[in-house]
């Protein structure tokens, strides 16, 4: 899947941002929540994107996502310009290379812990029993195999949260984007957040993005990126 | 190319998955699901019901012109609208009807009627009460598009001599024959002994709002039954006139009022004695009795459809703000916008489709009902159903399109920020 989103690993970074500025027009004043930032994140790497709230964090990860465009400069995902690319091209690459994991777990409330795990499957083109049996092995990773069939609200944060790094890795992604993943959780529950993410990094080789403003959380990333004021230091 | 071809080759595949999202949405959101349902199935029902009742009036229109003939009138004897104090009814003589046949421009058919009422019609041990003893001319079954089922009809012989022959209605002939042929046999119409020569075809319906069947009644020569019965020799209970060319029908009539009252030399600030009736004149009196009800039902479908569809746009512009985190999140994980659309249109489509179904069920219920009670004839026909289908998923096109782009053209980012807790 990874070579589906035209990734060639050994071929440059998996991210690089080159001057990229992020404005909005609001009431007719211009907000510049990013400016100038040049990055260039590798294949592999554990990255914690750090700054405190209002520095443009949050918006430098939905650029990094894809949800979001720059307003100027260039980012390249594993070497493809993405500026070129249409919505649908942008929606198909952030289901096929991109994990994401969110402060508040994202959970679909109607829906079992095995179906949210398969929800980014089902947007992909693979055969739904393959699907099926690497959800369960996912849950299975991350300790959740016997409450497959429970919802959301059956279950702990730290389960929630679990089920979430699950779904994010269901369509075997490059990266993991995750946006504060233990803003929501007591301490003891972040650190087997973390141990999770660091796991997939270390085991799996995923790249792992963490924005987050705790430094113990930041701390298990082996490079830190200051954002202030819109700019990387 | 290839590419193209595996792009392609998605689209089945997830618009299978994302009609599975939509009933699991649907599921989920039962309350909202049920209440969008019974709104358009009140929507359906009154369609159904209206257009089962158009249907309904339709084809007993085209019966009551079938059998009247739409190239005929029927002239009674008296103005049965309006009639003055003391006028008589026996106004209608052989020389009215003789004048007609002789004089009026288009006319190529008198055929005088006269008939007994309540008549007691005997064969072997059983009885039968006819309504209607019916005294009427040579090629009775011709003139009356009545289809004979066996045997022959009147002759002009049979008129002309006064035969002791009839012909048997379908009711008669089932309750004294059963399923044996009638044809050949005697029968005694009160003490009159009666041959069958011919039994007419089964009609089917009641006339104008009494409950005798058309099909309950004998036919004999008028020669016969005026001879017999000791009826009035010289005047009728009606005429029946039929015209060479239907379309010139209203003027015919005219000629024909022209004529009768010159005949009856009525002064001209005298009413007519006489009233005539042609299909059209019997049709408009069914529409005016079935029309103002079935202009209440459209107005009454018409509307409950569009509150149906407006229900379906609320509660699904509720549904897709109550739902932001889950639109927003599809799409982070990769749901294209037209994913989206495709997955909140087919939850509006099953909510419809769903409401048809219960509506068209409600709607041939109540439309039983209400033909029970007689208020409307009723007819029901797989159109009904094709209609239903079309019309729900017109609601669901028309009123969930603006919802489902609205859920389509989120942005992720807005709708995870403002989703959460």
């Amino acid at each position: 899947m990874a070579t589906q989103a035209g990734l060639s690993p050994a071929a440059g970074p998996l991210i690089a941002l080159t001057d990229v500025t992020r404005s909005y027009a609001m009431a007719g004043v211009v907000h510049t929540v990013l400016s100038g930032v040049t990055l260039s994140i590798d294949s592999g790497e554990f990255a914690a994107i750090m700054g405190p709230s209002g520095s443009g964090k949050s918006t430098l990860l939905h650029l990094l996502g894809l949800l979001d465009r720059p307003s100027a400069g260039s980012y390249r995902f594993a070497g493809r310009e993405t500026a070129t690319l249409c919505d649908d091209d942008l929606s198909t690459l952030r289901n096929q290379a991109l994990g994401f994991v969110f402060q508040s777990f994202y959970l679909i409330p109607y829906a079992t812990a095995l179906d949210n795990v398969l929800l980014p499957g089902l947007y992909s083109n693979a055969p739904r029993a393959a699907l099926t049996r690497r959800a369960m092995e996912l849950l299975d990773k991350v300790g959740l195999a016997a409450q497959a069939q429970h919802k959301p609200s059956q279950l702990s944060g730290g389960q929630q949260q679990r089920v979430a790094v699950a779904r994010a890795l269901i369509n075997d992604p490059d990266c993991i984007l995750a946006d504060e993943p233990t803003g929501q959780l007591d301490s003891a529950t972040s650190v087997e957040i973390m141990e999770l993410l660091a796991t997939i990094n270390r085991d799996a080789g995923k790249t792992v993005i963490v924005v987050t403003h705790e430094a113990a959380t930041a701390a298990y990333a082996r490079r830190q990126i200051l954002v202030h004021d819109g700019r990387v230091a | 190319m290839t590419a193209v071809w595996r792009s392609l080759g998605r689209i089945p595949r997830l618009l299978w998955r994302v009609q599975a999202m939509a009933v699991m949405a649907l599921l989920a959101h039962k309350a909202r699901s049920l209440f969008v349902v019974a709104a358009v199935a009140m929507g359906i029902a009154a369609l159904t019901v209206i257009i089962a009742s158009v249907d309904g009036a339709r084809r007993k229109a085209l019966e009551i012109v079938d059998f009247f003939g739409p190239d005929a009138v029927l002239v009674l004897g008296g103005d049965i609208e309006n009639r003055p104090v003391g006028q008589r009814t026996n106004t209608l003589t052989w020389a009215d009807a003789r004048a007609i046949a002789r004089s009026l421009p288009g006319a190529y058919a008198v055929l005088p009627m006269r008939s007994v009422r309540a008549v007691t019609l005997k064969y072997g041990n059983k009885n039968h009460e006819a309504p209607t003893v019916v005294g009427a001319t040579e090629n009775y079954a011709q003139t009356w598009n009545w289809p004979l089922a066996e045997g022959r009809d009147i002759s002009e012989d049979d008129v002309k001599y006064g035969a002791k022959v009839a012909l048997i209605g379908d009711v008669p002939a089932r309750e004294l024959f059963g399923d044996a042929s009638p044809v050949g046999r005697t029968i005694f119409v009160k003490n009159l002994p009666v041959q069958i020569i011919g039994r007419l075809s089964y009609r089917g319906f009641t006339g104008g709002g009494s409950d005798a069947s058309v099909d309950d009644r004998l036919i004999m020569p008028i020669s016969t039954l005026t001879q017999r019965f000791n009826l009035n020799r010289s005047y009728f209970r009606g005429l029946r006139v039929r015209f060479i060319d239907p379309e010139l029908i209203d003027a015919y009539r005219d000629n024909l009022r022209t004529l009768l009252r010159h005949e009856h030399k009525l002064d001209p600030s005298e009413p007519d004695d006489f009233t005539i009736i042609s299909a059209s004149e019997v049709l408009k009196f069914l529409t005016a009795f079935t029309g103002g009800l079935v202009a209440f039902l459209g107005v009454t479908a018409g509307v409950a459809i569009l509150v149906g569809g407006f229900v379906l746009a609320n509660l699904m512009f509720l549904g897709v703000s109550e739902r932001r985190m889950e639109i927003g999140l599809r799409k982070a994980v990769g749901a294209s916008s037209t994913a989206i659309l495709v997955q909140f249109l087919s939850e509006a489509v099953y909510l419809t489709l769903a409401g048809a179904v219960l509506g068209v069920g409600l709607g041939v219920g109540l439309g039983a009902f209400l033909s029970r009670l007689g208020l409307l004839e009723l007819r029901l026909s797989p159109k009904i159903f094709v209609l239903s289908l079309v019309a729900a998923l017109a609601i669901a096109l028309l009123f969930g399109l603006r919802p489902a782009r609205k859920a389509a053209t989120l942005d992720p980012i807005e709708a995870l920020r403002g989703g959460g807790d």
